[in-house]
């Protein structure tokens, strides 16, 4: 019974029925991020698994709720700032309405269980409570009629929920009190605290008059148990976080658990054997589970494959228990160290042809016993083994001959996504092999700003492979971890003293959030005599700053996870030699067409960049633009670039995953040993960036 | 409870500075008619408080944040069987055996004849690594040998060159 439940919101993306819901479903739905998706949620767990991520639309759908009157979700699509009706395979349909309002979006909406309406609200004397009529009988049917506007009517909430049967709809505003909505009149009562404070940007009733507040920051859902009078908010569930959230749910559904999170599913993406449906790699928990890998494991109800591993987005990563003693070289001898809690068997699979698949000659540990504790295991890399990025699965077990799919009742499978390099070849990792540096930039260059350090925040790891000493290719991830910034800017990384000419340019693989970038789209800037590349060429294309905040993860209530990562690995033509090290020569430029200041008359587009300080721009820039103006003191012939007539610098690099000022913060606040290092030029507190040295509560939290 | 106690006192706090946050400028998301008070501090910070915007620093000083360590190393274990070898700074040992954090890893390269010569950038948090060499023949242990790295800072002040770490 439960399979079958589950098995039925496992939607594919090309599912094309334009219907209603058939029931009324007990899980929440809960829907993110700057391009709408949908997940289901079971509120009893958190567990949560994506419903759909295409929903017909390119940009965010908020304000949603479930009408048991017809079945349907409604919500506000952001593309055309219009409500939409969303059917059950989650595609949004834009509803004309007479008397809609101009101007851009709500993020607070539900439907009225008692009168058939879609209500929509936000604060400010230009907007306000709104009923737009599902009820193909009243007058006002598909009718955008204004209630009260948004001064008389002011809260600041992020969504709002239906009662069951009352009639009204409750919220809970950022500093925790809870709100009982008036939709007739347009007037609220404040009913009490309920103890957490936050954005709760998805809220849900059951049946039993329990309000659920799920908070954007870190995905927590709080029960307040309405109908008692008693509004303290109990933990309930670890759900998904995210800056754009919005819920809506079945009122009148019990809360019950729908899916079975006793089970270990792997990570690795879709084609490799992950979801249920495909036969996923599985493996049952018991209550009192004494075999693992690592140190722990997590359950899921449902293979979550990368991109939306729960390993990303919840607090717990459970992928801990194999690492990598050596480098795994194409059709040689590896070692791997792999840590069981207990007595086992030990199967491992590698995807040596990269086709997408673990294929039955791709086993390279078949059924060993492993002992508890951390042990080596030697394996054989297959001759023939393509260089690059693909895929490994590792499975533990007190069963024998396991296969690379399909479920087992004990143990757990680990998925992990290495690198095979050819025969002999050596590679740097920096800072090493899973940690992080951080580059933070200012970007009113030539003028000083606040040093709040944030403007733009990318967190990167590089590895260079070298065979015989030569560089054959290089690879780097990065996170954008912030965008404290007004003007619109991109980020970009040349590799010094490389050629454009000595890159494979059609052998380049460039993914954002695991997923391959648009066919055509070369990362390796045309045109340039250098290896120059373009990450992106406006950071606010692929981060959204969230209800109520203006920039992505700066202010103190605005968190969310990581909302862009990538993965650039760039193999050279031939070996070149080369001592490129380190963080490479990263860089902000202003978005081409973008307004940057009143400074230039026109947008200096690419003409504008930031470097970390003493290192010299790139060809695009435009050195008339080093004049001596505002606080920049460059002078090209001395080799001094991007430093005030003080010598400070518009962009830093930081040796760690850098905890940053919250907005407006200076840095020297934040860290008081900086200003200790600047006067001792890195003698003293060379640490000085590392979190034990810092002020935490000047710090972004997300 | 002490989650509860937190919470409200959190709330208490995030009420004093005008609800929601405590940015300092009207240009702040949080503010919309609340009142900010300019200069209210309740973070716990020393007295005597800098500003970006007053240090001064040489125009040559590079605030670098990561040294270059050369790496010189002829194992003579690694001659005539391959060796495989890490460099890595997140480690423990307890009487003579070595739990490596291989997710720490700097450097990762074949030995040829024991021979691997060349760099690594490492960052100014880290004081020490341990090389490691494992051998393709399983009935072999690996060998290890740690070492104790110098700042960048301090060896370019000397007008000393990268420091090198040499095994042999």
């Amino acid at each position: 019974m439960r399979r079958i439940l589950l098995a039925s919101l496992l939607l594919s993306s090309q599912a094309v029925l334009a219907e209603s819901f058939s029931e009324c479903p007990s899980r929440a739905f809960l829907t993110q991020g700057a391009i709408a998706a949908t997940y289901g949620v079971n509120l009893v767990t958190g567990d949560y698994g994506l419903l759909q991520d295409n929903m017909a639309t390119k940009s965010k759908v908020n304000a949603t709720g479930f009408n048991p009157n017809d079945n349907f979700l409604y919500g506000w699509g952001y593309e055309k700032q219009k409500p939409v009706r969303i059917h059950n395979d989650f595609t949004v349909e834009y509803l004309e309405v007479a008397n809609l309002i101009d101007g851009s979006g709500f993020y607070v909406g539900d439907v009225s269980l008692t009168n058939n309406t879609y209500y929509v609200y936000r604060k400010g004397s230009d907007y306000g409570l709104f009923g737009i009529s599902l009820d193909e009988n009243s007058e006002n049917y598909m009718s955008m009629e204004k209630v009260i506007d948004g001064s008389s009517l002011s809260l600041r909430i992020f969504d709002m929920a239906f009662h069951p049967s009352n009639g009204f709809a409750y919220s809970v505003d950022k500093t925790g009190v809870l709100h009982r909505i008036d939709v007739e009149s347009g007037t609220s009562e404040s009913l009490g605290s309920t103890g957490e404070s936050g954005t709760f940007g998805a809220v849900y009733f059951d049946v039993d008059e329990n309000l659920y507040i799920s908070r954007n920051s870190d995905g927590k859902i709080f029960k307040v148990d309405v109908g008692s009078g008693n509004y303290a908010a109990q933990l309930f569930a670890l759900g998904p976080s995210s800056s754009i959230n919005d819920g809506a749910r079945c009122a009148l559904a019990p809360v019950s658990d729908v899916s079975d999170v006793n089970i270990d599913f792997g990570d690795a993406p879709e084609s490799y054997g992950t979801y249920l449906k495909d036969n996923g790699a599985r493996h049952g928990l018991t209550d009192n589970n004494t075999l693992y890998l690592g140190s722990n494991v997590d359950g899921e109800s449902d293979g979550k494959p990368m991109p939306l591993s729960d390993d990303e987005s919840d607090s717990n990563d459970d992928e801990d228990g194999v690492q990598f003693a050596t480098t795994l070289q194409s059709g040689d001898t590896a070692v791997i160290i792999v840590e069981a809690s207990s007595d086992g068997i030990l199967s491992g699979w590698l995807d040596s042809d990269q086709n997408g698949t673990f294929d039955a000659d791709e086993q390279i540990i078949i059924d060993k016993s492993v002992v508890a504790g951390k042990q080596p295991v030697y394996v054989e890399v297959p001759a023939g083994a393509s260089a690059g990025s693909t895929w490994a699965r590792f499975r533990l077990s007190s069963t024998a001959s396991v296969g690379a799919n399909g479920g087992v009742s004990d143990g757990e499978v680990e998925d992990y996504n290495v690198n095979i390099t050819v025969e002999g070849s050596a590679v740097n990792y920096y800072p090493s092999s899973s940690g992080w540096t951080t580059v933070a930039f200012e970007d009113n260059w030539p003028y000083e700003g606040d040093y709040d350090m944030n403007d733009l925040v990318t967190y990167l790891r590089t590895s260079v492979y070298r065979t015989n000493g030569e560089v054959t290719a290089i690879n780097i991830k990065g996170e954008l971890a912030a965008v404290g910034a007004n003007y619109h800017n991109g980020f970009g990384i040349r590799l010094p003293d490389i050629l454009r000419d000595q890159i494979n340019e059609e052998d380049i693989s460039y993914t954002i959030n695991d997923r391959p970038v648009i066919a055509d789209y070369s990362p390796l800037e045309a045109g340039r005599h250098e290896a120059i590349f373009i990450l992106a060429y406006n950071t606010w294309s692929y981060v959204s700053a969230g209800e109520d905040c203006l920039f992505y993860r700066t202010e103190a209530g605005c968190g969310s996870n990581v909302q862009m990562r990538f993965n650039l690995t760039i193999p050279f033509k031939t070996p070149v030699e080369s001592d490129i090290a380190g963080v490479f020569d990263p860089f902000l430029f202003a978005t081409p067409g973008a307004w940057h200041g009143s400074h230039f008359d026109s947008p200096p587009g690419r003409s504008y960049e930031i470097h970390l300080k003493n290192q010299h721009a790139t060809e695009a820039f435009d050195y008339s633009l080093m004049n001596g103006s505002g606080q920049d003191a460059s002078d090209p012939a001395a080799k001094h670039f991007y430093q005030t007539t003080k010598g400070m610098p518009w962009a830093l690099e930081l040796g760690n995953r850098w905890q940053y000022p919250k907005e407006y913060r200076d840095v020297t606040h934040a860290y008081p040993q900086f200003p200790s290092f600047v006067r001792s030029e890195g003698l003293e507190n060379p640490s000085w960036y590392t979190f034990n040295n810092a002020v935490e509560s000047i710090l972004f939290k997300d | 409870m002490k989650k509860l106690i937190t919470m409200l006192s959190l709330t208490v706090l995030l009420t004093a500075c005008g609800g929601g946050g405590d940015s300092e400028t009207s240009t702040s998301a949080n503010a919309d008619g609340d009142t900010t008070t300019v200069g209210a501090n309740p973070d716990t910070e020393t007295p005597l408080q800098e500003n970006t915007a007053d240090l001064e620093s040489s125009a040559d000083f590079d605030f670098a944040t990561s040294r270059s360590i050369a790496i010189d190393f002829d194992v003579a274990a690694a001659r005539t069987t391959p060796g495989l070898m890490s460099v890595c700074s997140d480690y423990s040992k307890t009487d003579d055996i070595y739990d490596i954090n291989y997710d720490s890893c700097t450097l990762q390269a074949p030995l040829v004849n024991g021979i691997y010569s060349g760099a690594m950038e490492v960052t100014n948090d880290i004081n020490v690594v341990v090389g490691v060499v494992w051998f393709k023949d399983s009935s072999i242990e690996p060998v290890y040998k740690e070492f104790a790295l110098e700042l960048g800072a301090r060896l370019a002040g000397r007008g000393a060159g990268a420091q090198k770490l040499v095994w042999r």
